[in-house]
């Protein structure tokens, strides 16, 4: 037996065993959600926390210079569809954004239930919902795991790894060998083999990190890591520096938005030198469709081979999810969930398949000169199983200005940023770039992969890792 | 136990009040023999035999390679190595590599970064020598496959070269790179500087000074100042990247005649992912083949396994002898990139009237990375360190865990630090400070993490390398034990009783799929990396 297939089963029979017992909150703070084991019904709200438990429930306190700003979010991990811009549909695993939605169903008898599982399930985003935090933010995310769609018979867990996150403790890491990662449910609605809905456990774990440091990170899935990550479980991790909001001039324009805090010592020649009137956020990715097909038809468990790790070759290659020209368009991809219909035999479920927005974020830069828009901040993330990818932006001056969430400064305060035309990105990390079109004739430029093969989505040639600079 | 943590911590701590060294190096290899300068100016020497070797994967299979060993003394017959002897030298040591071939082509030894010299072996204990001429092997340019003399099948030739600079190399083979490089012919070089003082070490105000300021073991690369602290480390570790394709390698161990007559190196890819020649989770084995009873690797006597305290500087030396680029995410913190290819990322030093050198006037191009990019036959340094600051809680616990007094190099901020986020449901109502009975077991306390840990076992996946304590230095509960003796366990002693609690980091290659040994998951090109307690010694000579 495999050490995959052993771990499997370990865990199928921990599952198994679990009693439903076991209820308590597992997050701290809870805004308007409804957490399993609160019978009581009515919805909680920032009046339901006692900061400073004085008997006083008055929610969140208010940050100021030395109380920080608390973000809390609920996100759910499942399964779900993408179109690709041939259009194939693709089979995912990922994220999705559930804040606020009601823990239990309110909905009225004969009504698509409304609860998190019913919003989550089958439901992932590729990529997953951008964490967007400011310096100093205390951070609580809450991740449940919802289930699988078209694999009820996968016990795989979920994580969220912080990636490149400076000073991780082992908690929150996400790696599952060294941590802790949250159980697939026991919900009747996800598996009949298992206890009635709502009344048995929905495994959740809430995160919680210190944006301690401005820059451009990533996060993702790290359970079976080379199987979720290929199969979507990625997102955007952003945070944004304390140098936010006071105006600075650089090369002769006052920006209030920096990529980093790069004006340690007032009069620094490179004070706001990270400065950027609009911004994008690509992350680099790549599909091998036969890998996917592989994980979508492995049903019922008895014939689960193994993922075909060692034939492993990638044929979409996306920005943000999308290969050009969809990476242009500045609306949400639409999936074929109904896709799920053609599976029906293999689904346990009566979960609707309702086509949703599955790829939503796009990679069209508009840098409008006649609003006063001159500089555009580019984080350049990568993620993909197997490859480097060199981006190419012809025509446009490009700096380098920071690498792995750091700013690229000596630490005797010299300026180390650089020209490029053509940057390098290994898988695992990210890069921040500043487009100058302050003096380049309006037009459209283009950002793309130089690896030639990344340039097609899979038999459809002129597509792949490339989008657009518009420079009005 | 807890009560032992603290006096472990003392005696600790009494050591470095004592001047004790804590922290020595810990890359295992060969320090060449030194001997007498001869007519060529050499004063090391060291065996190497290119041979046949077996080595095993990570998924239990076994597979033929071509590697370097050390020459036997006694004339037996030697074994190729996976990678070969790493040779451990000083600055301005001249090396004679005496090189014997023992496999079926011609090889040679090349070290990108210093020019290797041959000869004709044995060199005379005296008179003039002169090394062999250098010609196109086979008299025909289009036939060009070696970048040296070539050593036959059978013979030895004296390969020697200065170790003028410090740093991270490799020596390879330099004939038929194709096929050798790809079947195991490398192995690592380090060079230290030339022997002198450490720098001091300077401690951010941030963190808890050990009552003894603990010196370093050394610096990677030569000291711009006295003071200068940049490539100071306390403990040092290699990482030799290398990938490998199964069926090139079972193509290879064919007996003659049978099989496929040709191999089409164009289809040729790599399935295996190595680093130090194993793969998770032999990764994290014994280096010792005597002391490893259950890990028997004979040819693979490197193991990758990084251990620190908090707060300590490790020094990581990469080499890539891949054929692809293998992007390493080293989970826990950035990692401070010190220099590529034995060449120090500073700039050249100002000149004062353009003659004299301004010391320390040097730019530090260091950058800090948490995925290192390393192109093939690229090597790199980094500084790596981890206390767990700026987490906004406490990760060495509180009270409960025995923890009350600020351990070495702890975060002072987050010391005890308890976010205003301890609630618990009462009554449909969110309050500070939980009841105790709220807590799921094996938890005792929670009080220093922002969250409320759960049941365990029915809502959490524990981790073979999760202790079960989310807090360092805490005393795993005693349900790890039946989990942990499923698996390899690191975290058990030898006598079957929990260690208390080391955190652990994966380190690993982040093109994914490298994860994986010929399609199993997981494996591959990753190890764990420990931060150990300072109330538990690193014990090189003992330790894994």
């Amino acid at each position: 037996m495999t050490r995959k297939k052993l771990a499997r089963a370990v865990v199928f029979v921990v599952l198994l065993a679990a009693a439903a017992t076991a209820q308590g909150i597992q997050y701290p703070f809870d805004i308007d959600n409804e957490p399993y084991g609160w019978s009581t019904g009515g919805a909680k709200g920032p009046e339901d926390i006692d900061w400073n438990g004085n008997g006083v429930y008055n929610g969140p306190p208010t940050p100021g210079p030395t109380t920080p700003r608390y973000v809390y979010k609920r996100f759910a991990a499942s399964d779900g569809f993408t179109k690709m811009a041939d259009g194939a549909d693709v089979f995912i695993f990922g994220y999705m954004d559930i804040t606020g939605k009601p823990y239990v169903s309110t909905a009225p008898a004969g009504s698509p239930p409304n609860d998190v599982v019913s919003s989550a399930y089958g439901k992932a985003e590729f990529p997953g919902p951008t964490i967007d935090l400011n310096e100093g933010d205390y951070f609580y995310l809450n991740l449940i795991n919802a289930g699988m769609r078209l694999r009820p018979d996968l016990p795989d867990a979920h994580t969220i790894h912080w990636h490149g996150f400076p000073n991780a403790s082992t908690i929150y890491d996400g790696e599952p060998m060294a941590s802790i990662g949250v159980n697939m449910p026991m919900i009747s609605a996800v598996n009949p083999n298992f206890p009635p809905k709502y009344t048995d456990l929905q495994p959740d774990l809430t995160y919680f990190y210190v944006a301690a440091d401005p820059g451009t990170y990533l996060y993702h899935c790290h359970v079976e890591a080379t199987e979720h990550m290929e199969m979507g479980m990625l997102a955007h991790l952003v945070v944004r520096p304390k140098q936010n909001g006071t105006p600075i001039s650089y090369n002769g324009k006052t920006y209030s938005n920096f990529a980093y805090n790069d004006c340690p010592v007032a009069g620094d020649p490179m004070c706001g030198s990270t400065g950027y009137d609009v911004e994008k956020t690509i992350m680099i990715a790549d599909f091998d469709s036969a890998f996917h097909e592989s994980d979508q038809l492995k049903y019922p468990i008895s014939t689960i081979p193994q993922p075909p790790f060692a034939s492993f070759h990638a044929n979409y290659f996306l920005l943000n999810g999308r290969g050009y020209p969809d990476t242009v368009d500045p609306a949400p991809i639409m999936n074929s969930a109904s896709f799920y219909s053609s599976n029906s035999s293999l689904v346990a479920s009566t979960s609707d398949g309702v086509d949703y927005a599955a790829q939503k974020l796009d990679s069209l830069i508009t840098i409008n000169r006649a609003a006063g828009q001159r500089t555009a901040l580019i984080r350049l993330t990568d993620l993909s199983i197997q490859e480097w990818t060199s981006i190419e932006i012809p025509g446009l001056p490009v700096r380098v200005v920071a690498k792995d969430g750091r700013l690229l400064r000596s630490p005797q305060g010299k300026d180390v940023s650089y020209a490029a035309n053509t940057i390098q990105v290994p898988p695992g990390g990210t890069v921040d770039l500043i487009v100058d079109a302050g003096s380049v004739p309006a037009g459209t430029y283009y950002l793309f992969s130089r690896n030639l093969d990344h340039l097609n989505n899979d038999q459809q040639d002129r597509g792949g890792q490339m989008t657009q600079i518009v420079v009005q | 136990m807890r009560l032992s943590h603290k006096l472990s911590l003392l005696a600790v701590l009494a050591l470095l009040a004592l001047g004790a060294v804590p922290a020595t190096a810990k890359i295992y290899g060969i320090t060449p023999a030194a001997v007498a300068a001869g007519p060529t100016g050499a004063n090391k020497v060291v065996n190497l035999t290119a041979a046949v070797g077996n080595i095993a994967t990570g998924d239990g299979f076994s597979y033929s390679i071509w590697g370097f060993a050390e020459t036997t003394p006694t004339g037996g017959v030697p074994i190729g190595q996976y990678p070969g002897p790493t040779l451990l030298l000083n600055q301005g040591d001249t090396v004679i590599v005496n090189v014997t071939n023992n496999l079926t082509e011609p090889v040679s030894f090349i070290v990108p970064g210093f020019k290797v010299t041959a000869y004709s072996y044995p060199i005379p204990a005296t008179g003039p020598v002169t090394p062999i001429p250098f010609a196109v092997p086979h008299g025909d340019l289009t036939m060009i496959d070696a970048l040296e003399p070539e050593v036959y099948t059978g013979q030895t030739v004296s390969y020697q070269f200065t170790a003028t600079k410090p740093g991270t190399y490799y020596y390879q083979s330099g004939s038929d790179l194709s096929l050798e490089q790809r079947l195991g012919l490398f192995g690592a070089i380090v060079v230290y500087p030339s022997p002198g003082s450490v720098p001091p070490r300077i401690i951010s105000s941030n963190l808890n000074a050990p009552a003894t300021n603990p010196p370093y073991a050394g610096t990677a690369y030569t000291m711009s100042t006295p003071t200068d602290e940049t490539t100071a480390y306390d403990r040092e570790y290699l990482f030799l990247f290398s990938d490998m394709d199964p069926l090139f390698m079972n193509f290879m161990a064919q007996p003659p005649g049978m099989g496929s007559p040709t191999f089409d190196l164009t289809t040729w890819k790599q399935n295996y992912f190595f680093i130090n020649g194993r793969n998770l989770p032999d990764t994290l084995g014994d280096p010792n083949p005597a002391r490893s009873a259950s890990l028997p690797l004979p040819n693979q006597p490197y193991n990758a396994a990084p251990v620190m305290h908090p707060g300590e500087k490790i020094l990581l030396r990469m080499i890539n002898m891949g054929n692809e680029f293998h992007p390493f995410h080293h989970h826990g913190n950035h990692a401070t990139l010190i220099a590529e290819n034995g060449n120090p990322l500073k700039s050249v030093p100002d000149t004062f009237n353009g003659t004299t050198t301004i010391p320390g006037s040097e730019v530090d191009l260091s950058e800090q990375h948490f995925t290192e990019g390393i192109a093939p036959g690229e090597t790199v340094d980094l500084i790596f360190t981890w206390t767990g600051e700026k987490l906004g809680w406490d990760p060495y616990g509180g009270p409960a865990q025995g923890h009350t007094a600020l351990q070495p190099f702890e975060s002072i901020a987050d010391h005890l630090k308890q976010p205003p986020s301890k609630n618990f449901e009462v009554a449909g109502k969110i309050v500070l400070a939980a009841p105790a009975t709220t807590v799921p077991a094996p938890y005792t306390n929670p009080a220093a993490l922002p969250t409320v840990m759960l049941d365990p076992v029915n809502q959490v996946i524990n981790g073979e390398f999760w202790s079960g304590s989310p807090f360092l230095g805490d005393t795993p509960p005693a349900n790890r034990l039946m989990w942990n003796k499923m698996v390899m366990s690191p975290l058990l002693n030898p006598n079957g009783t929990l260690k208390p609690m080391s955190s652990y980091f994966m380190w690993h290659s982040h093109a994914e799929r490298e994860l994986t040994n010929y399609n199993t998951f997981p494996g591959g090109l990753a190890t764990m990396m420990e931060v150990r307690p300072w109330s538990l010694p690193i014990n090189p000579a003992t330790d894994r």
